[in-house]
């Protein structure tokens, strides 16, 4: 019997649904007019959103990804919709974010002519890419997007480009959709580890005076959140988080102590340096949480649960390697771990908590400065919503000051640091997740850097909480600047529109709020509202974030204040 | 300290592959000394390649490699 023909553009859409994708974030173009004119009957089936730049595009798939643990699905057009959407790819890239970026092409006879908007999307992409395919016929589409997403997805996620030509669009193929199953041997992701390894690491764990967990987000990425608590709580271990493994543990826990990193909490830094056994779950010692790697965690054996092989010991040493998923290894550990007190060691981290004045400096009374706001945020909204964040100093008063109880309610972009990144961002986790309180902490430099997302937002009526945090300084830098630069401020100062009349022109409600004693109302208020709702806070102009561990030094160097 | 490496890789048998090895070699600033490539079956295409490197970086290189996803199989030994 013949199978029925249909188009490739038709065949792609059906794939996707095949994939049980339910929203796409897109922006049209000449080279996939044929995919357009395909969703046009697939409008009841796939919630295309509009946004107004590519970037927005691929950052509201990211947030998608995040928010909900499905793969982001984006369109952009060949050529330079394409090319807008690097920034984003490789930001999904550090961040092992599962999306599939759908890209359109010329038509195969015009490939390699200096065709209008031709651009080799596929060389171009390469070096950021978790995996990419350029259809050139419109049978390979269902495979093709198959094994799309099963990349994408698959052991540590990232990010898959497929590319389409506009001839691959639009003839005919027969469709049969069989999900993508890799031959065994092809298999990237296996746990490696034997009874051996587990029961060494155990062992180890059971008989350390002062061992810590690190979450990383590879527990979220592995649903392993529950499973990481039982472990610790079996063990009585203090936990602390990398920037990407917040909400993976509840902030109220009472193992739970902060942050890891160049901003981080000063007692989980100075953990590191005191611990004997440190059992890092789904994180990859980036330099942000090192610092100077020669001297870090001088005196913790380390063990390293990890799926992507090729970190293990890419940046420190690691003592026993556990390759695989984090939910797999936290079960299979957890009843090997024996309750101990270890009281010495929890009153030292009571005490480090105790010496952390820089909470104190940054939440006084009477000063306006970003951690008032994002603390105003986490207690009236009691630590439900889920924070997006753009990059800057607010992102790390966000990390700093934030409470949550939920897990996946953090999104920021760690790996790449890309400004931009938050109000799509939020976008796309509102989108994947309307039942819950979205709330986006951004600077006015990274909010101008995708503003005009703010006319996604009101078109297709994205309820989301935008709390901008207005210095009236690209932030981050000028605090490096006053502080390793003489104070030589080159180009850190912004001339701002009035922020209050541009989300008017958008029909957002908006607020500024200008002291302290008007915060909490300010942000009852937004929290109260029922759609989209935009509240400025003028925050003092020359904050800086502490605690702070300066480039190249160890976490023993942390500061929690100027130096004067 | 530097030493000269034989990279045998099995990779699949389709356009932009040999694109995406060589990248990895360009972004950690190895030099390829020797590229050699052959169909050896239908779906599968073995690159050999030799390069000059500290053992540090062809360490990563060779994660970085396995780990791709057209990347079926990998070996890398020291040459004498
Ligand atoms: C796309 C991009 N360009 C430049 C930078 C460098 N950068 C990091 S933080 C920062 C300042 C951010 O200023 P703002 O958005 O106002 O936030 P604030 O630091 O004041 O909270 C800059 C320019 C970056 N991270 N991303």
């Amino acid at each position: 019997m013949k199978k029925e023909e249909i188009t490739g553009a038709e065949a792609l859409l059906r794939s996707l649904s095949a994939e049980a994708v339910e929203d796409v974030f897109g922006y049209p173009g000449g080279s996939i007019i044929p995919l357009y004119n395909a969703l046009y009957d697939y409008r009841d089936r796939l919630n295309h959103i509009l946004v107004r730049h590519e970037q927005g595009a691929v950052h509201a798939a990211q947030g998608y990804a995040r928010a909900s643990g499905r793969v982001g699905v984006c369109f952009a057009t060949a050529g330079p919709g394409a090319t807008n959407l690097i920034t984003g790819i490789a930001d999904a890239q550090m961040d092992s974010t599962p999306i599939v970026c759908i890209t359109a092409q010329v038509a195969k006879d015009n490939l390699g002519t200096h065709f209008f908007q031709e651009a080799d999307t596929i060389s171009i992409t390469n070096p950021i890419t978790k995996w990419s395919y350029e259809i050139t016929h419109a049978r390979e589409v269902a495979p093709v997007i198959a094994k799309a997403f099963h990349i994408a997805r698959s052991g540590r996620p990232g990010p898959v480009l497929v590319s389409i030509t506009r001839n691959a669009q639009t003839e005919c193929t027969e469709y049969e959709y069989v999900p993508h199953v890799p031959r065994p041997e092809l298999e990237k992701y296996r746990s490696e580890y034997t009874e051996a390894f587990l029961s060494e690491a155990a062992e180890t764990i059971n008989t350390a005076a002062r061992p810590m967990i690190i979450v990383g987000q590879g527990v979220t990425l592995a649903g392993a959140e529950d499973d990481v608590r039982a472990l610790a709580e079996a063990g009585n271990i203090p936990v602390v988080s990398t920037l990407l493994g917040i909400s993976a543990f509840p902030t109220g826990h009472r193992l739970f102590h902060g942050n890891v990193g160049m901003h981080g909490n000063y007692a989980p830094n100075l953990m590191t340096q005191n611990a004997d056994v440190i059992l890092a779950i789904g994180m990859r010692f980036s330099d942000r949480v090192t610092g100077n790697v020669a001297r870090y965690a001088p005196h913790a054996k380390i063990i390293h649960v990890e799926i992507d092989r090729a970190e293990i010991g890419k940046t420190v040493r690691v003592d026993i390697p556990l390759i695989g998923d984090a939910r797999e290894a936290a079960q299979a550990l957890t009843p090997r771990i024996e309750n101990r007190d270890r009281a010495d060691w929890h009153r030292f981290i009571e005490g480090l908590k105790a010496a952390d004045t820089s909470r104190r400096t940054a939440l006084r009374d009477g000063y306006l400065g970003m951690a008032a706001a994002v603390d105003a945020v986490a207690r009236l909204g009691s630590g439900e919503a889920l924070v997006v964040t753009d990059v800057g100093q607010h992102q790390m008063f966000s990390a700093l000051y934030s409470r949550f109880v939920r897990p996946r309610s953090m999104i920021t972009s760690g790996g790449l640091g890309t400004m931009g990144f938050g109000l799509p961002a939020a976008i796309g986790a509102k989108v994947a997740r309307p039942d819950r309180e979205v709330v986006l902490f951004v600077g006015d430099g990274g909010l101008q850097m995708s503003l005009q997302e703010l006319g996604t937002v009101m078109q297709s009526d994205v309820g989301l909480k935008i709390v901008l945090l207005n210095n009236s300084f690209l932030g981050m830098v000028r605090q490096w600047q006053e502080m390793f630069f003489d104070r030589r401020y080159s180009f850190v100062e912004m001339a701002n529109p009035d922020f209050l009349q541009i989300a008017a022109a958008y029909g957002i409600p908006a607020r500024r709020v200008e002291s302290r004693c008007e915060l909490d109302s300010a942000v009852g208020q937004m929290l109260a509202a029922k759609g989209a709702y935009f509240l400025e806070v003028v925050v003092e102009n020359e904050e800086n974030v502490f605690p702070m561990i300066p480039a190249g030094a160890a976490l023993d160097d942390i500061l929690m204040q100027q130096k004067t | 300290m530097e030493k000269t490496y034989k990279i045998t890789a099995v990779i699949e048998n389709r356009i932009a592959v040999l694109n995406k090895i060589t990248s990895a070699f360009l972004k950690r600033h190895v030099n390829i000394e020797s590229l050699n490539t052959e169909k050896t079956t239908p779906e599968a295409i073995t690159i050999t390649i030799m390069a000059h490197v500290p053992q540090e970086t062809m360490q990563r290189l060779a994660a970085q490699l396995g780990s791709m996803w057209d990347v079926i199989s990998i070996t890398c030994k020291e040459e004498k």
